[in-house]
């Protein structure tokens, strides 16, 4: 039972601090950086500076994520409750449909909060899309571990699964933090583009849940496997459940699995960098006005 | 840019409709109960090289997680409720599949072989003789 609980505490709970991590880390950088910016414009324009008490200012921050816990914890109690109700619908296709609609959903909104934050949008956008995506993760994964824990809530295992929760709450927010810091560490030049195409592969790992959800019930065709990598990383071991939580591992991809998983990074990489061009086109060009 | 909207919503459209037709095309049934905590039958026979629909019914007071690292499969089924999965087409073999909630009695294996592919709506009761 303790082992039990610690396993599927990994499962649900190792993405969900996964991406508390790479949030933090792009909204950090993007208040940073555009208090850099507005503190350089004020030295410009000779402005003084507002002082603002920085208990205020670092509760700003993290405003988003209160706010998607305090929702989520709203949402998952009403999933749970809904979903053995919702399980029964579409001839028992119910939980895929809509376990596959919030990951296809947290992947797009993950590529909304990438384009705000490189795009140096408004504040308001770039947090609304990390409490977006971030609500909706936690909804779909508390929801199966709530099934589970709720099970043996009342019976005389109790003990055990506490255990379990605790052991597994420790082993998951150690990894975050290691992940986090780990993050940090990588030099300024090249940290942001790092932190930025490591979410990107986190949205295209839930893209892929999406797409087994999807076979499963057979919306999907299926394929053989294009090559078998269980000889190197294993789904059932340690690093396999990091992988597969980190950046969507499969040890036995299909067809479909590759092309989607190829077009979902694919496609906002190239679109950032095309953006990239034009804008240093458009620069160069004003820069020419002006001569 | 009105062009490249009308043929993505052309490609848009045609793609779902594929979807669809393939998503209700009849597979070959097999049915699995979940009673005490373990799986009836324990070992089921499907052909290979087919995709296969395989129905559970919960027989038990509490839900269970149907979970199989060989077959890629993960479904909660509900106390007193069925639910549907497909699997395959898979090459012959032995897969292997487990209750994530009670690991150490629900367990199971489905062996792949080359059998003769059953009528589209032949169940595993009537083409092998099950529970």
């Amino acid at each position: 039972m303790l082992i039990n609980t610690v396993i599927l505490l990994l499962r649900d709970g190792l993405p969900i601090v996964l991406m508390w991590s790479l949030l933090l880390l792009t909204t950090n950088n993007y208040v940073a950086h555009t208090k850099t910016k507005v503190n350089q414009q004020n030295f410009r324009q000779n402005i003084q500076p507002i002082d603002i008490d920085p208990i205020k200012e670092e509760s700003q921050r993290y405003y988003w994520l209160i706010t998607a816990i305090f929702i989520s914890i709203i949402l998952t109690s009403i999933l749970v409750f809904c979903l053995a109700t919702i399980s029964q619908f579409f001839e028992g296709k119910g939980i895929e449909l809509l376990f596959s609609f919030i990951f296809i959903s947290v992947y797009f909104s993950i590529v909304f909060h990438l384009f705000c934050v490189i795009k140096k949008t408004s504040q308001h956008w770039v947090f609304a899309s990390a409490m977006l995506s971030f609500t909706l993760l936690i909804c779909v994964n508390a929801s199966n571990f709530s099934l589970y824990f709720t099970q043996f809530w009342s019976q005389s295992l109790l003990p055990a699964l506490l255990i379990g929760l605790i052991l597994g709450t420790g082993i998951c927010i150690s990894i975050a933090i290691l992940l986090y810091f780990s993050l940090r560490l990588i030099p300024k030049y090249y940290q942001n583009f790092s932190i930025y195409l490591l979410l990107l592969f986190f949205g295209c790992g839930q893209l892929n849940q999406a797409i087994d959800l999807l076979l499963q019930i057979d919306v999907l065709p299926s394929y053989p496997s294009l090559w078998d990598s269980s000889f190197l990383v294993n789904e059932n071991k340690e690093l396999g459940y990091f992988l597969m939580a980190l950046l969507g591992y499969e040890a036995t991809p299909s067809l479909l699995h590759v092309v989607i998983y190829g077009g979902a990074l694919l496609l906002p990489i190239s679109c950032f960098f095309t953006y990239q061009k034009f804008t240093t086109y458009q620069q160069i060009g004003k820069l020419n006005e002006n001569a | 840019m009105i062009e490249i909207l009308k043929r993505s919503l052309l490609f848009t459209l045609l793609t779902t409709l594929f979807i669809f037709d393939y998503a209700f095309a009849q597979r070959p049934e097999f049915i699995l109960k979940i009673k005490d905590h373990l799986f009836y039958p324990a070992e089921i026979e499907i052909p290979a090289n087919q995709k296969v629909k395989l129905i559970i019914y919960n027989e038990d007071q509490t839900p269970e997680q149907f979970d199989s690292f060989d077959l890629n499969r993960e479904k909660v089924i509900f106390a007193g409720k069925k639910s549907t999965i497909f699997i395959g087409p898979l090459p012959q073999g032995q897969y292997h599949f487990f209750g994530e909630f009670h690991p150490n009695s629900a367990r199971g294996v489905v062996i792949v072989k080359n059998i003769p592919a059953p009528s589209k709506n032949m169940t595993n009761q009537s083409f092998h003789g099950g529970d």
